[in-house]
């Protein structure tokens, strides 16, 4: 067992099945923030003896905390993550009908975020030392330093509302169709991500250019694309696709921001709703299952990366 | 020759003024000095990739051939490089792209050359792969940099280098990184193959040991400047410069125990603080008030060989 | 300064010249920086100061266009946006100073202690635990806690000092590895300090410094979950002015007056790209990439 841990990809693996597990005793603990009796804050001071015994048991919040933890946990495994105190409907049926939302999102994102960063990226390294290079290190501070509430409500002026190219909000299910709702959202996360990493892939290359290696393929006579490919962008992807997946919990932390500014019914407005309404077990399970995307999605920029640059694999 | 570095706001500041090389055909000509006496800037400005680096020719001339090539646009180097000159980085541990395999490098080597289908270009690369000394060929050609030891590296760099059958090999210190013995066979792989393949040779190094072995002639340089050249065996039985004698007592094969196996004193001359005057009077023994005078002597005949030392007479007189 | 002068200058010259020396050893992007940060500051105590309007009350007729009586127009309450907008200021930048001075310190003691034990296992599960604690993206990690706590100012404060210290324990832990090691370190213990002692005394000091730099750009990510949080009802709530709340009122009149969300928006934007260039100039003076 232990010699399979010295796997790389094994023992990212059971990394990242360590962290899932630390993500639940966190999301456990989270109900235990609340200043006071749960139960009694939901339904105030005339409630019953009777109703509280049940909104406890609701909660998962009865008996010892250890207990409460073993239940807590054999109920995840089971695949019931409570609740909603609200529609008394099971957390996974609402997350799994509003994930879709924000999981196009997500992708369209991605996508666009790879579109645009590497042609930018590459560009702001090949022209660094003309005005291209020196008015992409200006915008880029000023996006980056730019809230998306803001930058969306911009966008949206812009797009929306002086050329018609996009609704102002709102979202239709189904591909194509989705994607007319998702652009703006989406070109909004990458106001800020686009930037970040095309300057990440920018000083990469940089770096990467005056590496003895590309010097050699240059006397060897290596040209065009073949050259740029191979020698400049795929070594230094590496740390841009690190970064893309360090960044997965920032773009799905501005997707529930994004998802209110523009109406689009996903796992944030979801998210935001529960807030508000104190709905304990749907925002706990919310909370543990973005976590729980993060972990997957940062795995897997591992796993890409490994693939790409086997420099990274041998560490 | 002079090269210099462009700077911000104009300034210009020159890493070599005064270096002289030239070699024949099939020679083997060897360039030592300590680190940062611009080496590496010289090796660049002889296959044209210095305007990457930020640096230019100054004035001087870079001739392959008769044909003048400082200046000469990138068309026409690359019809020199890997074909005409082929080259060896320093630090060409670094030099295997670390994403590809080997295979992949040595083709686009050979691809260059002319049209070639991909299977023979794969025998050829096999061919060069058992050419550089490589057992289990197939194995190391579809390996990456990091799963090779530095002595398959450096052979795969060389490998590499005569993909094209170039007149003309440049290797920049081949061995400073790998250890004894394996630096001995890469010299040895090094000469063998010279003689094969009759190409000339200009073999850097900051060993004199290493170059004696290898060359005929040497030409040593300190501070951006040629300051003896000659017959390897005229500079290392009679130099007549106080730097090539003071590289040649740090020898480790010839150091007397205890005593004479210590480092040249004092710092070398860094670039753009170069003092007036030789560039050598702040560390040399011999040096005195004429010494500090105008600039950096000139490379004059004595003995066998070309001094750039205004008492190479003194140097003489002394060695006996 | 001439070879006459005392050595000993007065205080307040002194102090000057201090600052003279510091400013001159700044970079383009660095001066920048402090140049709108500044600008702000000034702002933000004046404008409210010197306005006889009052950021709460109606003043004249709603949803007015900028003019030379009301520099930023008015809200759709009849406001004043332009005491609004740099009384959100002062509260905005109160409440991320608030936000960032917090964890700086809590981290970097936790930080520094799991940097000085030695032990396997501490370490294993020390690892594992900041990377989950950062795994949970930020600002739904921030929702999660508010929602327990409260949505208002008190829970916001509270969601991002537990949020936000592991980053700063990790950069702690990093560099105290580094410097358990260090000779001044062992001196200080062969003297025969307390463990705590040294701890606090000589490592935590260079700690602090390290994490001090990321503060800045934490300073930034904070003062926009503030205004994020805000802007969806969260955090801070009308009347009260912040930035967020601001835009999240104005969004509703994009269409028509849209000066209710450019003047708050760029100036949380304007305080955000002050700190960024401060950050960044820093960071490259601190490379060495700068004369
Ligand atoms: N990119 C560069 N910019 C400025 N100076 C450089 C650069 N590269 C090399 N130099 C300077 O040029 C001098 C010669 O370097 P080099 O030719 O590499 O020396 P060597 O190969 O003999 O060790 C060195 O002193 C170094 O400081
Ligand atoms: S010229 Fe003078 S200083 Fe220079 S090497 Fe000769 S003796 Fe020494
Ligand atoms: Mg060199």
């Amino acid at each position: 067992m232990l010699r399979l841990l010295r796997h790389p990809v094994l023992r990212r693996l059971a990394q990242a099945f360590f962290v899932a597990f630390l993500l639940m005793v966190f999301a456990f603990l989270l109900i235990r923030l609340i200043p006071g009796d749960p139960a009694m804050i939901l339904l105030g001071d005339e409630a019953t003896e009777e109703d509280v015994l049940a909104y406890r048991k609701l909660l998962g919040i009865d008996g010892s905390i250890p207990s409460q933890f073993g239940r807590y946990v054999a109920n995840l495994v089971r695949g019931d993550f409570g609740v909603s105190i609200r529609s008394r409907e099971p957390v996974l049926s609402i997350v799994g009908k509003r994930l879709p939302v924000s999981l196009w999102l997500t992708v369209t994102t991605i996508v666009m975020t790879v579109g645009l960063a590497l042609p930018l990226g590459v560009a702001a390294a090949l022209y660094r030392r003309t005005w291209f290079g020196h008015a992409f290190q200006i915008g880029a501070s000023v996006m980056v330093a730019t809230p998306v509430f803001f930058s969306g409500l911009l966008l949206i002026l812009l797009f929306a509302v002086q050329v018609n190219l996009a609704p102002i909000a709102g979202y239709h299910a189904g591909f194509p169709a989705n994607l007319y709702y998702l652009w703006l959202p989406a070109l909004t996360i990458n106001f800020v991500l686009v930037p970040v990493l095309a300057r990440i892939l920018q000083s990469s290359i940089v770096e990467t250019s005056s590496e003895e290696f590309v010097e050699a393929a240059i006397i060897r006579g290596t040209q065009g694309w073949r050259f740029y490919w191979r020698y400049l962008l795929r070594p230094s992807l590496a740390p841009t696709i690190a970064a893309l997946g360090y960044f997965a919990a920032t773009v799905v932390s501005y997707a529930v921001i994004i998802e209110i500014i523009f109406n689009l019914p996903g796992l944030g407005m979801t998210l935001v709703d529960a807030v508000r309404n104190r709905d304990y077990p749907l925002v706990q399970g919310i909370v543990f299952l973005s976590g729980l995307l993060v972990v997957g999605l940062t795995f897997m920029a591992d796993l890409v990366n490994g693939w790409l640059d086997p420099r990274a694999k041998i560490r | 020759m002079c090269i210099s570095f462009g700077r911000r706001g104009g300034r210009k500041l020159p890493v070599i003024d005064a270096a002289n090389l030239s070699l024949d055909r099939r020679q083997a000509v060897g360039i030592v000095g300590e680190s940062g006496s611009g080496k590496t800037m010289l090796c660049r400005a002889l296959i044209g990739t210095l305007p990457r680096h930020g640096a230019g020719i100054v004035s001087g001339t870079v001739r392959f051939d008769g044909q003048e090539l400082a200046g000469a646009p990138e068309r026409v180097w690359r019809g020199i490089r890997g074909r005409e000159i082929g080259y060896i980085p320093q630090s060409s541990l670094a030099g295997l792209n670390p994403v590809l395999t080997v295979e992949t490098q040595l083709v686009e080597s050979i691809a260059a050359v002319g049209s070639m289908s991909r299977q023979q270009a794969r025998e050829e690369a096999v061919a060069l792969i058992e050419r550089v000394q490589i057992p289990r060929a197939e194995q190391v050609l579809k390996a990456r940099s990091h799963e090779l030891s530095g002595g398959m590296r450096q052979r795969v760099m060389i490998a590499a280098a005569i993909a094209q059958g170039p007149k003309l090999l440049i290797a920049d210190e081949p061995t400073t990184a790998l250890d004894v013995t394996i630096q001995r066979e890469i010299l040895n792989l090094i000469t063998q193959l010279r003689q094969e393949l009759n190409m000339a040779l200009i073999l850097v190094s900051h060993d004199l040991a290493v170059i004696e072995e290898v060359c005929d002639e040497v030409m040593v340089m300190y501070a951006g400047a040629s300051v003896e050249a000659g017959p390897v065996a005229a500079l290392s039985k009679a130099p007549r410069h106080p730097y090539t004698r003071a590289l040649r007592v740090s020898r480790v094969d010839r150091a007397v125990p205890g005593r004479d196996l210590e480092a040249i004193p004092g710092d070398a001359a860094s670039v753009g603080s170069w003092p007036a005057g030789c560039r050598f009077w702040p560390r040399c023994a011999l040096a005195d008030e004429a010494c500090r005078r105008d600039s950096q002597p000139a490379l004059m005949p004595t003995g066998q060989q070309l001094s750039a030392c205004i008492h190479a007479e003194r140097m003489a007189e002394l060695e006996q | 300064m001439t070879a006459g002068s005392p050595i000993i200058a007065p205080a307040g010259r002194l102090r000057r010249v201090e600052w003279r020396r510091h400013w001159r050893q700044l970079n383009a992007e660095s001066r920048w920086g402090v140049v709108i940060l500044a600008l702000i500051l000034v702002l933000s105590v004046s404008v409210p100061f010197l306005s006889p309007n009052d950021p709460y009350s109606f003043v004249d007729q709603p949803l007015q266009p900028p003019s030379a009586a009301f520099f930023f127009g008015t809200d759709h309450l009849g406001r004043d946006l332009l005491v609004r907008v740099f009384a959100a200021a002062r509260l905005d930048i109160a409440l991320a100073i608030l936000g960032v001075s917090v964890p700086i310190v809590i981290g970097t003691f936790i930080g520094t202690l799991a940097g000085t034990t030695r032990n396997r296992v501490a370490e294993t599960v020390w690892d594992g635990l900041v990377n989950a604690l950062t795994a949970f993206p930020e600002i739904i990690l921030v929702l999660g806690i508010v929602a327990m706590v409260g949505a208002d100012i008190r829970g916001l404060l509270i969601a991002i000092w537990i949020s936000r210290w592991a980053q700063y324990a990790r950069i702690a832990r990093a560099k105290s590895l580094a410097l358990r090691d260090a000779e001044f370190v062992q001196a200080a213990q062969v003297l025969g300090y307390s463990q705590l002692r040294i701890l606090v005394r000589h490592i935590m000091p260079n700690v602090f410094s390290e994490a001090l730099a990321y503060a800045l750009s934490d300073f930034i990510f904070i003062i926009v979950i503030i205004g994020g949080l805000s802007f969806l009802g969260l955090g801070v709530t009308p009347p009260t002015p912040e930035w967020g709340a601001m835009l999240a009122e104005g969004r509703l009149y994009l269409r028509t007056e849209p000066w209710l969300i450019l003047f708050p928006g760029f100036f949380l934007s304007l305080t955000a790209i002050g700190v960024a260039l401060l950050a960044r100039g820093l960071e490259r003076i601190s490379k060495g990439e700068d004369e």
